[in-house]
C-alpha cells in the first residue's frame, strides 16, 4: 500500500513538473509570436518542427536573462516580421494600419461639407431665387405670413 | 474650388490603394526569379563574416536555399558539397541560406553532413524573399556577370548542377 501509493506521488510529481516546466513569461511569448511558415498559426500551436525550436530558443534565451522584447527582437531579424503576426506600424507597414483613420476623416470632412451646405442658405432666399414660382403666388405667400 | 477638386481627390486616394493592392497581389502571385539580375544582398555566415552577392562579380555563384528541417535538403548536401569541393578553385561560389531555421539545427546539419561552403542565415528572409523563391530547397546559379543563369527548383542532381557550371566557365573563356 505505501509502495502504492509512493509510486502515485512520484507519477503526480513527473507529471506536474512537466506541466509547469515552461514559465509565465515563455508560455506568454509563444503566445505572441507566430510560425513564420504558416502564416497567422501562433507558436503555442504550432506543431512544426521549426516552432518547436523556436520555443526551445525562447527558453534558452529567457534563462540567459534575455527580456521579452529582445527575443521578439531577435525573431524579428531572423525570420522578418511575419513572426508579429501583423504588420509593424514603421515604413510601408503604416499604410494598412492608417487606412482606417483616413477613411473616417475623410467620411467626416464629407458630413461636414454637406452640412455647411444645407446650413448655408436660407429658405426665404431659396424661394425668392427660384424662378419657377410666379410672382403672384410669391407675393400671396408674403401676404399670409404678414398676416 | 477646393469643392469641385474634393470627389476627384476622394477618388484618386482610393484608386492609389487599389492599384496598390493589386500590384502587391501581382508581385506575391508572381512565381520565382528565372532571369534578369540577381538581386544584391548581405550574406552574414553563422561566423560572423559578412559580404554582399555583388562583391562575387566575376565568379559563378550557386546560391541554395535550404533548412535543417527540410527533408529533400538533406539529400542534396551531398551534391552541393561535391561541387563546391570540385569547383571552389575554380572561380565557383557556392552560399547556402538558411530560411527560417534556428541555428543550433542548422549548425548540426551542416556538421552532419561535412558542409564546407559558405553558410549563413536568411536573416530577415530577405534572401528568400527578393528572389521571391516559394519553398526550400531552391537552388539559383548566378553567372560571373550577376544574372540568373538557371534556378532548380527542388533538389538537383549533380550532373544537373555540374553541367550549369561548366557552360558557365566556358562561356567566360570564350
Amino acid at each position: 500500500m505505501t509502495r502504492t501509493l509512493l509510486l502515485l506521488f512520484i507519477l503526480l510529481a513527473l507529471v506536474t513538473s512537466t506541466v509547469f516546466a515552461q514559465s509565465p513569461d515563455a508560455q506568454k511569448l509563444y503566445t505572441k509570436l507566430y510560425c513564420p511558415l504558416c502564416g497567422g498559426v501562433r507558436l503555442d500551436v504550432c506543431e512544426l518542427k521549426v516552432c518547436a525550436d523556436m520555443k526551445q530558443v525562447i527558453d534558452q534565451k529567457l534563462a540567459a536573462g534575455q527580456s521579452e522584447q529582445q527575443i521578439i527582437t531577435y525573431f524579428r531579424q531572423q525570420y522578418g516580421d511575419q513572426v508579429l503576426g501583423y504588420p509593424p506600424t514603421e515604413g510601408i507597414n503604416l499604410v494598412p494600419w492608417l487606412i482606417p483613420f483616413v477613411l473616417v476623416l475623410l467620411g467626416a470632412f464629407v458630413l461636414w461639407q454637406m452640412a455647411l451646405r444645407w446650413t448655408r442658405r436660407p429658405i426665404t432666399t431659396r424661394i425668392a431665387t427660384n424662378t419657377t414660382i410666379p410672382n403672384d403666388v410669391v407675393a400671396r405667400i408674403e401676404r399670409e405670413l404678414k398676416e | 474650388m477646393t469643392k469641385s477638386f474634393f470627389p476627384l481627390i476622394v477618388v484618386a486616394v482610393v484608386l492609389a490603394f487599389v492599384a496598390l493592392f493589386a500590384l502587391s497581389l501581382q508581385l506575391s502571385a508572381s512565381g520565382q526569379l528565372q532571369q534578369g539580375n540577381a538581386p544584391d544582398f548581405t550574406f552574414t555566415q553563422f561566423d560572423g563574416k559578412s559580404f554582399k552577392l555583388s562583391d562575387l562579380r566575376g565568379k559563378v555563384v550557386v546560391l541554395n536555399i535550404w533548412a535543417s528541417w527540410c527533408d529533400p535538403c538533406k539529400d542534396e548536401a551531398a551534391v552541393l558539397e561535391n561541387t563546391w569541393r570540385a569547383y571552389k578553385d575554380r572561380g565557383v561560389v557556392l552560399l547556402g541560406a538558411d530560411y527560417v531555421d534556428t541555428e543550433p539545427p542548422a549548425l548540426s546539419f551542416i556538421q552532419q553532413y561535412n558542409v564546407t561552403y559558405p553558410n549563413g542565415p536568411d536573416l530577415g528572409s530577405n534572401i528568400y524573399r527578393s528572389f521571391r523563391a516559394r519553398g526550400v530547397p531552391e537552388t539559383y546559379v548566378i553567372d560571373q556577370r550577376g544574372s540568373i543563369a538557371k534556378v532548380f527548383i527542388g533538389p538537383m542532381s549533380e550532373a544537373q548542377l555540374q553541367s550549369t557550371i561548366d557552360a558557365l566557365l566556358a562561356k567566360a573563356t570564350r
